[in-house]
Formats: structure tokens, C-alpha cells, sequence
């Protein structure tokens, strides 16, 4: 019973340590795919976000429109804000979008350019 | 080694390997998150996975040791034996103080495996000092139950026996109650790691405070059905006809509900107006302090109380880890004043936004209150030598006026204005519940009811259910107008599309029945007899006529009941049976309460004073009103509680575009 106990204790820290290792070992086999752009990618998801919150926020504004929870005037107010603010969201989004756009076509030429050379 | 001591021996490995991966976790995600390497940052990530795998396998194996009555185990033999049945064996893990601990950490480290690996994509600037933050949490209870409760000691040889389960934990409540707590309790952790995250990192923007609401609502839910499971066990199994007794181990449940509730209110007009930035990031801090210490006050004897656990040093490590977290939250929240400063400012009084500040203050302002209390007895103790305790009444007539304004607002909150409350608003909205509130008192004076509680609780409760209906009448018939839809497609198009405010506002019809299940506790009325075979008693529109004895014996208890014929007026309805099981092994007797609900009342009786040679015994019946709307408001709850948690479509299409990117 010792040796298994012995046994089992160093299986068990070897596959733990196998498996904190890992990422090291996973990035260096697709290491230029993850770490082109992670900051960018954060920040777009940041603004998808942001977006996702605006969208909620003009739909529970136009319900209690609807359900006479908010006046005339505030509700004007308010959706202009909200709405200025989308607009600024999209433009950013958008300009955001045709960047990945071009990187990931320059990404797909060099890689094409690499397989081509490799043949 | 004996096979006995193989299993608590890889139990306690699991444990230290854990301790160590936890370690690494925080080290390893601070410096990924100062270098911003992904690679350390994912290393320490696995880390907590691998807490995770690891703890759960020491769960594993002390269920085991458990099952197959391995008393060279310490914590087996104290809490568990042969004749327990194979429930309350598996119950066992959370009945002592060693084990619950684990099941504490083991819950923790689900929990924080599920955040990571949900939030991996979309929280991705959160993750690294998430990881710190739980990564900390974990080292504390994982260093908790390696150096001072480790429920894998062992004996020097295995005993034939165990001493087993407290009785009055073998109950099928108490299979539920604890892991609910606990669930609600750990949940905590999730929304103040969230938060410590985004002070830590300075990025306050939206994300925090939407990921921080779910697992807050998640916590949230499950303290909720942990209170009143509790409340529902006190009313059938300790057999004093009530069922919270403002004991220090209830009041320590229930504080971080109050916080929470608080959080999930104010928490929408951060969302809505970008107000109360600063408060909700105390909320989130408070709630999760508070957790820590109701566990502390649970484990420290500092309180006295049928719920607490063994008073040891553990309470000390508590305070020192409270101390800490207090320091660390309070530090960054500070640090980070001029970015939590709200973007709009209080318009008006009558607004949406004064509501939620009202019940914001109605709910802290109870918390505090029920802390001062729970804790006055202990201070007085410290500070004069004598032990002042704060009984029930006293909770009863302070919280009274917040429970009333707090229900109040369940009602105003959700169809008062945002900004201003013009008053055409104020008609439109409040004419008809008022109506319907008013419409209530009269019912009730009409029955000759005149306490002034009772009296505003049923106005309350009339004049909430009213907005409600009219919430969602409103809501279906600007569907049915925007869509062209019919009645029952639009109801259901709507909530579903708005499930976390409709499921919000059938949490507050639960809110509701339970008030009416309290209100109807002021009418208690209580009826002992000394009875014999044969006797017929009558109280009320009821009778009950003893029938005799009934006395069963098994391995592990006796039980002796009484035969009791009830009958309303003249119309036999049941035969109740209340008894006194006595428990052979821990030599410990306890009540069986049997009763007859309706939903008028409960009719509810215990077996007191029994003497066999003379087939005599003392029969209490208890007229509990509306009782039963205490626990049907907690059903409502967890159904508003569930259509709320609901996965958001928003959300799915924000995940899917990420991918996509």
C-alpha cells in the first residue's frame, strides 16, 4: 500500500506539472497565430460590449416609453443621448472591423507566401 | 500503510498539491498580469482548474471513507456509524466543522473554474487578477484545513463505531439547507473577485458590473433558498411552532442576502445612468466581508448559539483573513475614488432613482441592525462582564418599520419615473394599486383585523400584486401594439424577452407572500392539553380525539407516537401523529411534529411530556395563519429567481462576434 500511495502521489504531481506546463508548450506550436493581436482583440470585445449595454439600454428606455414610466421630454433627452453615443460606438466598431479586416487579409498573404514557398 | 489510512492518506495529498497549485495560481497571475504574458496568465488559469480536479477528489474520497465506515478516520468516526443511512453518511461531509470546511473550498474552486471558463473570452482584461483575487481566497481555507481542521486526521486504530450525525441534522431539510448556504456564501466570492479585478486594473467600464450582477443573482438565489430552507427545517424539526428565531447562526445567514438584494437593486442604475458607481463597489465588498464573517461568528464561539460549531482557534485565521480583505477592498476602492464617481446627479425625490436609494438604506440599514445585535451580547460581555442578550421581540419591533417600507417599495420601485415623476406619471402609475391597497385594509377590518402591522402589510401586499398585474398588462399590450400579436403570444414574447425584469417582478410577488406568511404569525394561537385514550378537546372550529400510542424501535432510535383523530366540526380529516424520536447511539431525544396545512392555516402538533405505564401525554397544537404563503413565496421566489438568471440572447450574439473576430 505504501508504494501505491507513493506512487499515485508522484503520478498525480507529474500531470498536474505536465498540465501547468502546457500553455508554454501549446503557444510555441501556434505561437504568431494567438499573440498577433491579443490587445486589440481585448479592446474590440470591450467595444462589442460597450454596444451590447447601449442596445439594452435604448430597449428598456422605448418599454417604458411605451408603459408611460418615463416623460416625453426626459424620454427625447435620453434617446438622443443614447443614440449619439451608438453612433460613436459604431464608428469606432466599424473602423475597428475594416483594421482586422486588412490585418487579417496581410495574415492570410503571408501565410499563403509561406506555403507557397515551403512547396 | 492499511488500506484504512491509504484513502484519508491521498486525501490529504490532494489537499497540499492543491494548496500549492493555488500558490502558484498567485504568484503566477500577478506576474502574467505585470509582464501581460498570456502563457503565465493561462498556466495560472489551469492552476485553478487543477485546485479544482484536486479538491474534488479529496471530497471524493472522505465521501468514500464515509460510505465504507472507515473509523480510523477522525471526522468519520465523530460524525457519522454503522446504522446512519447512506443520506445523512453523505450529509455527514457538511455536519462537522473539518468537513464543511472542505466542502467550503471545494465549492469555491467549482465556482471559480465555472467564472474563469465562462468569462474567458468575453472578460478577458479581468481574468489575471480574478485568478489573484480567488487564487488568495483558496490558499486561506486550503491552509485553513491543512493546519488546523484536517479531516483526514487519524486515529492511532480504527474504532468500532462512530458517535454519528447530530440528530436534529437527520433531516431531509438538511441534506438541502447547508449546500445552499454554502452555495450562497462562496457564490459571493465570484462578484468581489470581478470587482477587485476591474479596481485592480482600472477598467470600471460596463463588463464588471454586468458579469459581477449574474453571480451576484446566482449567490443571491441560493441564499435564498438556504434561509428559507433553514426557516422551513427550524418550523418542522425543532418543534417550538416557529420558524426563525433571530438566532446569531440565522442572523449571520441572512446578512449578506440583505447586501445583496441591495447590490442587485442599485446595481441597475449603474447600469441605466452610470450612478452609484462608488456604493456598488462597497455593496459587492460588504457582501462578501460579510460572508466571511458569519462564518466567522459560526466558527468562532464568539456567539452562542443550537447552530454553531464547536468553538476553536479557527476564528482567529478568520479574523486575521477579514482583516485583509477589509484592507485590500478598502485600499483600491479608495485608489480608485475619481474614476467611481457617478456621471448623472439626483433629479428629483419622486424618481425611480430615489426609490432604489430608499431601499438601498432600508436593506444596509437592516443588515447593520441585525449585526449590532447578533454581536451586542458578545460586547456587552467584553466591555461589562455581563452577557445582555437581544431576544426575538427585539428584532421583531426594530425591523418591523424597515420590512414595511421595504415592502412599500417593492411597489413604487419598478413604475415610478427615471429622473423626475411628473404627475400625470404618478396618476397613471399609483391611482389603481393605491385602490387596491386601500380595497385590502377594508377586507381586513371588515375581519376585524386591527394590528397596525398586519394592517399595513395586507395594504402593501394589495397595492404591490396591483403594479404588478399592471406591469405586465402594460407590458403585453405595448407588445401586442408594436408586433400585432395576440394576448398570450405577446405575454410570453415579452417576458421572455425581458425575463430578468419580469422574473424580478415575480420575485417580488414571493417578497409578498412571504410578508402575508409573517403578518399572519401576530394570530398564533397556541392549545396544550394533557391527554389520555379516548379524550376529545375542541379549540377553534377544530376537535381532535386521542386514539392511543404507537411505539417503534429500531437500531438507531426508539420512537413513540401519539394517535390523534382530527376532525373540522363534525368531519373526521386526518389522523395526525406527532412523536418523540429518541436517538440510541448519542442518547439524544428530539420532536417530531406532524402537520395538517391549509391555506388558512396550519395546524400544527407536538408530542411534550409522554409517560408510557399510564398511556398519558402533554399535546400542544399550534394555529399558525397563512403559514403557508411563507413557503409558497419562497417557491415564487426561486421561479422569478430562475426566469432572472436566465442566459441572455445579447449576450450569445456578443460571444458569437468575438469568435468571429
Amino acid at each position: 500500500m505504501t508504494i501505491a500511495y507513493y506512487t499515485f502521489t508522484i503520478l498525480l504531481a507529474f500531470c498536474l506539472l505536465m498540465f501547468l506546463y502546457w500553455p508554454w508548450i501549446e503557444m510555441k506550436i501556434q505561437a504568431e497565430s494567438v499573440s498577433r493581436s491579443p490587445a486589440n482583440l481585448q479592446e474590440y470585445a470591450e467595444l462589442l460590449q460597450t454596444q451590447d449595454a447601449l442596445l439594452e439600454n435604448l430597449k428598456d428606455l422605448e418599454l417604458d416609453h411605451q408603459m408611460e414610466k418615463i416623460s416625453d421630454i426626459d424620454y427625447q433627452e435620453l434617446r438622443e443621448k443614447l443614440l449619439q453615443a451608438a453612433s460613436d460606438l459604431y464608428k469606432k466598431i466599424d473602423s475597428f472591423e475594416s483594421g482586422c479586416t486588412l490585418i487579417m487579409s496581410i495574415q492570410n498573404d503571408l501565410s499563403k507566401n509561406e506555403a507557397d514557398k515551403s512547396i | 500503510m492499511t488500506t484504512q489510512a491509504f484513502w484519508p492518506g491521498i486525501g490529504e495529498i490532494c489537499i497540499s498539491l492543491s494548496l500549492m497549485c493555488a500558490i502558484y495560481a498567485f504568484f503566477t497571475s500577478l506576474i502574467g498580469a505585470r509582464r501581460n504574458s498570456d502563457r503565465m496568465v493561462n498556466s495560472a488559469n489551469r492552476a485553478i482548474f487543477g485546485c479544482c480536479v484536486l479538491i474534488s477528489l479529496a471530497v471524493f474520497v472522505l465521501w468514500f471513507c464515509l460510505l465504507k465506515d472507515n473509523f480510523l478516520v477522525r471526522y468519520v468516526y465523530s460524525y457519522s456509524n454503522r446504522e446512519m443511512p447512506t443520506i445523512y453518511k453523505l450529509t455527514a461531509l457538511w455536519g462537522g466543522q473539518d468537513g464543511s470546511l472542505l466542502f467550503w473550498v471545494w465549492l469555491l474552486s467549482l465556482y471559480s473554474s465555472a467564472a474563469l471558463f465562462f468569462h474567458r473570452n468575453s472578460d478577458r482584461p479581468l481574468i489575471p487578477h480574478m485568478i489573484s483575487v480567488l487564487s488568495f481566497i483558496i490558499i486561506f481555507f486550503n491552509a485553513l484545513i491543512i493546519y488546523s481542521d484536517n479531516p483526514f486526521e487519524l486515529f492511532p486504530f480504527a474504532q468500532d463505531n462512530g458517535r454519528g450525525l447530530n440528530p436534529l441534522l437527520q433531516n431531509p431539510s438538511m441534506a438541502i439547507h447547508p449546500p445552499c448556504l454554502y452555495l450562497g456564501f462562496v457564490g459571493m466570492a465570484i462578484p468581489f473577485a470581478f470587482a477587485m479585478s476591474a479596481l485592480i486594473g482600472n477598467r470600471l467600464s460596463v463588463r464588471w458590473i454586468a458579469a459581477s450582477r449574474i453571480w451576484s443573482l446566482i449567490a443571491w438565489f441560493f441564499l435564498s433558498i438556504g434561509n428559507l430552507l433553514g426557516a422551513q427545517w427550524a418550523y418542522v424539526e425543532l418543534g417550538w411552532g416557529g420558524f426563525w428565531g433571530w438566532d446569531p447562526v440565522e442572523n449571520a445567514a441572512i446578512l449578506p442576502w440583505f447586501t445583496a438584494s441591495a447590490f442587485l437593486h442599485s446595481v441597475m442604475i449603474q447600469e441605466k445612468r452610470g450612478m452609484l458607481k462608488f456604493w456598488n463597489m462597497n455593496l459587492i465588498s460588504l457582501s462578501f466581508c460579510l460572508t466571511i464573517l458569519g462564518t466567522y461568528l459560526t466558527r468562532s464561539g464568539v456567539v452562542q448559539s443550537v447552530h454553531s460549531f464547536a468553538s476553536s482557534s479557527i476564528g482567529y485565521w478568520f479574523l486575521v483573513f477579514l482583516g485583509l480583505v477589509i484592507l485590500f477592498s478598502g485600499f483600491f476602492i479608495w485608489k480608485r475614488r475619481k474614476e467611481l464617481k457617478s456621471d448623472s446627479i439626483f433629479e428629483s425625490f419622486l424618481s425611480k432613482e430615489s426609490a432604489f436609494v430608499v431601499n438601498n438604506i432600508a436593506l444596509v440599514g437592516s443588515a447593520f441592525i441585525i449585526l449590532w445585535s447578533t454581536l451586542f451580547p458578545s460586547a456587552s460581555e467584553l466591555i461589562t462582564g455581563t452577557r445582555i442578550i437581544v431576544g426575538p421581540p427585539f428584532f421583531n419591533k426594530i425591523l418591523a418599520p424597515f420590512a414595511l417600507v421595504l415592502l412599500i417599495l417593492t411597489g413604487i420601485g419598478p413604475v415610478i419615473a427615471w429622473r423626475k415623476a411628473s404627475p400625470r406619471n404618478l396618476k397613471t402609475n399609483f391611482t389603481l394599486p393605491i385602490i387596491a391597497g386601500l380595497l385590502t385594509l377594508l377586507v381586513l377590518a371588515l375581519l376585524k383585523i386591527y394590528s397596525w402591522y398586519v394592517l399595513i402589510t395586507g395594504f402593501g401586499a394589495g397595492f404591490v400584486i396591483c403594479t404588478i398585474i399592471m406591469e405586465f398588462y402594460r407590458g403585453t399590450r405595448a407588445r401586442m401594439i408594436a408586433h400585432h400579436e395576440g394576448a398570450l403570444t405577446a405575454l410570453f414574447r415579452s417576458s421572455l424577452r425581458n425575463h430578468r425584469k419580469y422574473g424580478g417582478y415575480i420575485v417580488h410577488l414571493g417578497i409578498v407572500f412571504i410578508f402575508v406568511g409573517i403578518a399572519g404569525s401576530v394570530y398564533k394561537e397556541v392549545h396544550e392539553f394533557t391527554m389520555k385514550k379516548g379524550d376529545r378537546v375542541s379549540f377553534g372550529s377544530y376537535s381532535v380525539v386521542m386514539k392511543g400510542f404507537d411505539t417503534r424501535d429500531n437500531v438507531n432510535q426508539r420512537e413513540d407516537y401519539a394517535l390523534l383523530d382530527l376532525y373540522i366540526g363534525d368531519k373526521f380529516v386526518k389522523q395526525m401523529k406527532p412523536a418523540r424520536f429518541f436517538y440510541k447511539q448519542q442518547q439524544q431525544p428530539s420532536t417530531e411534529v406532524d402537520i395538517y396545512p391549509r391555506l388558512k392555516e396550519d395546524v400544527y402538533f407536538i408530542l411534550g411530556f409522554y409517560a408510557p405505564f399510564i398511556q398519558q401525554a402533554t399535546i400542544r397544537i399550534i394555529l399558525q395563519p397563512f403559514i403557508i404563503w411563507l413557503w409558497l413565496g419562497g417557491l415564487t421566489l426561486v421561479i422569478g429567481g430562475l426566469i432572472s438568471m436566465l442566459p441572455s440572447f445579447g449576450l450569445k450574439l456578443e460571444s458569437s462576434r468575438i469568435k468571429s473576430a
